[in-house]
Parts: C-alpha cells; sequence; structure tokens
C-alpha cells in the first residue's frame, strides 16, 4: 500500500500542494485536475524525483526515500515529457533500461520482446526511433514503465500523442495489469479514466478535493445538469447565467448541456458525467503551464 | 497405559541454519560498491554505458584543440621537457571530464535524465562506474603516451606518469565533491576554470618557477601525493556512489 499523508510542496512563496493525504492499493486511479493545479508535483514526488517540504510518503510503511533502490525497483514510470536517444532502436533503449532497472540480460531480452508485442510496435523494433512518429514514441514509453513488471506504475499524460485505437488498447493493458499492482494515471482527459479507473483523485486549489470512485462523484451533481435548447442568439446570455458544459448543433437551434441549482421549465436533467464535475468543478480554476 | 510423548527437538546443525536463514531474511546483508559496481558490469550492455554515440568523436575534438593550444603556447623546444609537465598537469583532467560529462549534459538535453533518476540504479553510480572506467583508462593512456614520448625526448618518464597520475586524481576528487552539492552543472564549470585559469596563471606568471617546482620536487614525493590522490578519489568515489537520490531531481533543475 502506497500512503500518502498530509503532503505539502512548496517552492520558496509559492505553494504546489498543501496536505494532500491518499492511500492506494492495487487497482487503477486517476488523478484528474486541469493543467497546472499540480498532478506532476505529485507524481514526481511518488517518483522521488522530488521531495515533500512536509508529510510523508510511505510504501507498505516504510518512507519511499529511505527505501530508495527497494522501491525504485518497483516502479515504472512514464514522465509526461519522455526523453529518448534518438538514434536508439527501441530495443536498444529498452536494454539500456532494462539494465538500468537491474534486470538481468536473458530475462530483459525476453521482456523486451514482450512489451513492444504488448504496445504493437514489434514489427518496427530495430528500426531507429528518430524516424517515428510522437504516438510510436510514446507506446515506447508505456513498454519502458512495463518493463520490469512493476508493482506501482505511474503514468503522467500517457495517451498524449494515440490515437483512439491505441488509447483503447492502453485501456484493456491498463485494466488488466491493475488486478495485481497500484496504477497511477495521471490526465486531463477525463475519458482515459473513465471507464477503467476503481477511483477518481480530483486536486483542486492545490488540495484533495475528491478521492472516490466515479458513480460517487457523479451523484454530487446529481439533479444539477441539465439539457436545453436555444436560439443562437441566446446562446451568449445563457453562458452568462450558467455554466455551459458543452453546445451542439441541432437543428438550427443550440443543445447546451448545462449546469443549475434548480430545474427550470423546458429543461431536461441528466445523468452526470464525469466530465460534467470536471467542468463544473474548476469552471473557475485558471490554469498555469 | 499411556506412553509419554516426546516431542523430536531439532539438531544443532538444524537451528543454525533456521538462524541463518532468518538473519539473512531480516537482516540482509549490504552490498559493498565493488560487488555492486561488478554486478553493474555484468548487466550493462557495454557500449551504451560507456561508448555513446559521439562521445569519441567529440572527446577527440577536443584533445585536439586543447592540445594544439597548448602546444603553441609552449616555448622554444629547449623547454619543451618541462612545459610536457604543465600540459599534462591541464591535460589528463580534460579528457577525463570529456568523458564523464558529455554523457551526464547529453541526458538533461535529450530530456532522459528524468526517467532515468527513478530507475534502481541512480545516476550517481553510473556516473561513477563510467568516473572508475575513464581514470584508468586515461591513466594507461597516459602512461603509454609518456613512454613513447619519451622515445623522442628527454624526460624522466617515472616523474612525468606520476604528474600526470595526480593532476587527474586529484582533479576527479575534486570533481566529486562538486558533484554531490546544489547546482552541480555551475559548479563544475566554475571548478573547471579554477584548475585551468589557475595553472595557466601560475605557468604564465613564471614559468621557470612553476615548471621547477614540478620538476625538482622528488619523485618519492609524486609517488607519495599519487597515491595519495587516488586513495582520496578512490573515497570520494564511493561516497558518490552511495549517496541518496532522493530529490535529485530538484538539485539538477535548479537555477544556476
Amino acid at each position: 500500500m502506497l500512503v500518502i499523508e498530509n503532503v505539502t510542496k512548496q517552492y520558496g512563496d509559492f505553494i504546489a500542494l498543501r496536505n494532500i493525504s491518499l492511500s492506494l492499493e492495487n487497482g487503477v486511479y486517476g488523478l484528474l485536475a486541469p493543467n497546472g493545479a499540480g498532478k506532476s508535483t505529485l507524481i514526481k514526488m511518488l517518483a522521488t524525483l522530488i521531495t515533500p517540504t512536509a508529510g510523508t510518503i510511505t510504501y507498505n510503511g516504510r518512507d519511499i526515500i529511505t527505501l530508495g533502490e527497494e522501491y525504485r525497483e518497483k516502479l515504472g514510470y512514464l514522465p509526461q515529457h519522455f526523453g529518448y536517444y534518438r538514434h536508439y532502436t527501441p530495443v536498444q533503449y529498452l536494454q539500456y533500461l532494462a539494465a538500468l532497472k537491474g534486470m538481468p540480460k536473458e530475462q530483459a531480452a525476453d521482456r523486451i520482446d514482450e512489451v513492444l508485442e504488448l504496445v504493437a510496435l514489434s514489427d518496427v523494433k530495430k528500426k531507429k526511433m528518430r524516424k517515428f512518429s510522437g504516438g510510436m514514441i510514446q507506446r515506447v514509453g508505456i513498454a519502458q514503465a512495463l518493463l520490469a513488471d512493476p508493482q506501482i506504475l505511474i503514468l503522467d499524460e500517457p495517451t498524449a500523442g494515440l490515437d483512439p485505437k491505441e488509447r483503447a488498447r492502453f485501456r484493456h493493458i491498463l485494466s488488466n495489469l491493475a488486478r495485481t499492482r497500484i496504477v497511477l494515471l495521471s490526465t486531463h482527459i477525463v475519458s482515459d479514466v473513465e471507464s477503467i479507473a476503481n477511483e477518481i483523485i480530483m486536486i483542486k486549489n492545490k488540495q484533495l478535493l475528491y478521492q472516490k470512485d466515479v458513480a460517487s462523484i457523479c451523484a454530487t451533481m446529481s439533479g444539477c445538469i441539465f439539457e436545453t435548447v436555444v436560439d443562437f442568439a441566446d446562446v451568449a446570455d445563457f453562458a452568462k447565467n450558467y455554466i455551459v458544459l458543452a453546445e451542439k448543433q441541432e437543428a438550427g437551434r443550440m443543445l447546451i448541456r448545462f449546469m443549475a441549482e434548480e430545474q427550470k421549465p423546458h429543461w431536461q436533467p441528466v445523468q452526470p458525467t464525469l466530465e460534467d464535475v470536471f467542468l463544473v468543478e474548476y469552471a473557475q480554476e485558471s490554469t498555469v503551464g | 497405559m499411556k506412553t509419554k510423548f516426546e516431542p523430536k527437538l531439532p539438531t544443532e546443525a538444524e537451528i543454525d541454519r533456521q538462524i541463518a536463514m532468518i538473519m539473512e531474511k531480516g537482516l540482509p546483508r549490504k552490498q559493498s560498491m565493488w560487488g555492486m559496481l561488478g554486478e553493474m558490469w555484468r548487466i550493462f550492455p557495454k557500449k551504451q554505458l560507456l561508448f555513446e554515440r559521439g562521445e569519441i568523436l567529440f572527446t577527440s575534438l577536443l584533445l585536439i584543440i586543447v592540445a594544439a593550444q597548448l602546444w603553441y603556447t609552449i616555448e622554444a623546444p629547449k623547454e619543451i621537457t618541462d612545459s610536457w609537465a604543465a600540459m599534462l598537469f591541464l591535460i589528463s583532467p580534460f579528457l577525463f571530464l570529456a568523458l564523464t560529462g558529455f554523457s551526464t549534459i547529453r541526458k538533461k538535453l535529450e530530456g532522459t535524465l528524468e526517467l532515468e533518476m527513478t530507475m534502481k540504479y541512480t545516476v550517481y553510480q553510473i556516473l561513477a562506474i563510467r568516473m572508475l572506467f575513464y581514470s584508468i583508462i586515461a591513466s594507461i593512456v597516459h602512461a603509454g603516451c609518456i613512454v613513447i614520448a619519451a622515445q623522442f625526448i628527454a624526460m624522466d618518464v617515472f616523474k612525468m606518469i606520476s604528474v600526470a597520475l595526480t593532476g587527474l586524481f586529484l582533479f576527479a576528487t575534486g570533481l566529486l565533491y562538486v558533484l554531490r552539492g546544489r547546482g552541480p552543472l555551475l559548479k563544475t564549470i566554475l571548478y573547471c576554470i579554477g584548475w585551468f585559469a589557475g595553472n595557466f596563471v601560475l605557468f604564465g606568471q613564471d614559468k621557470q618557477v612553476y615548471t621547477q617546482v614540478i620538476m625538482q620536487l622528488p619523485n618519492a614525493f609524486y609517488i607519495m601525493i599519487a597515491c595519495i590522490a587516488i586513495s582520496l578519489f578512490l573515497f570520494g568515489l564511493q561516497r558518490f556512489f552511495t549517496k541518496q537520490q532522493g530529490g535529485t531531481f530538484e538539485c539538477l533543475s535548479s537555477k544556476m
């Protein structure tokens, strides 16, 4: 179990995160927040890249910094900006990373083939990565995170650059893996986690907003999400009074999905989705970075 | 009549074996630096660990530039032996730095540092194995060059080798100390500038005194200094190798 207890991260006068407390067991956790909310800061602390200003992060009761190598052996990490050596092939790069992870050569060779197969890169495993598309590079990144069969898998914006088919494949991989390990997926794309996450972690105003399953989070907006149709000329005024979540042109008018405290005539109540909650909760937040 | 039950007690050998197993699990023996270095040497693909692309070309080019510059500043051939000592003292560390620093800078530029710092083996350990390897190679190369040069120039081979090794390992020890703290890139640059500038200034101010200081000191003194420098280097390397990496990303990313 990974326990984050009253963790704060401060850079001079700037507070990036304040008093975050979480506990993570086997399963998929979606870390959902807009850009600049502190997701990557939390991720980096879990990956031991930065240390908390206050609070502790423990794995099975022991501080992860003190554990050091023992913790990093169990860790698979995909950073937001996955760096690679352009002149390496995927096999060469994974060989190097496998060695950094302490995998014996014989074990690494078989495992490299396995993970490349998993991310559908077997056909190009001996091509230099400078010829790869962004999506292919990202898949190499996912492959390296899975290389040592980690007990803790931390992925920061892993679906960037992946097409819908690749995203679906990726979700399927994670769902299978999460039965026996902790998977933390940091994203601002709701659909990446909505269908597979056991719990969603949302951060707002540098503090923890929710750590709950999707249904419970959606229930917080129950009875507050509506749809109605308005004329194009009225859309701007409508948006001033209510939080607009989505707009769609329909039969010469605009179908609007929005949040309101009370129902009015001609409004159709609809089931809140995770994206609705995301948009409402962060409607007033400014994004940085 | 009931028979008395006599439990079968384990033998002394079995008890010792069980105790040893409990101790091994409960108090795992910490692997020594040399043990870990051996393990890393076996696991790592050598080409990717030691000879990254462009490194050899980069280092060779730099060496040619520095050597040419130094040669240009060296005076008339009659003083060439003395100038060699100064040149060795300057070049040895530079070769070492080029070979170890290039890959670290490249990791930062290519953006792989963040990922590599989350691995089992720390960036310090990788750097340490490279430093050890290149210090051995640099020592062998210098000794070889000096022996070859001695065929054409009159010089005390033993003293020259001692001077080269002293320069190399004193510089390397200082570099290890610099790399352990915050803002290592800036500190490394300042350290190198200080080392080279200091030696250039000394050489420039009074060549005769500078070269005589180097040339007149007895061989035994240089052997002693070289041994001390190598010992300090190995001690520094061990501390560097076992340095905790927690939060290092902040240090390496900190503004200069």
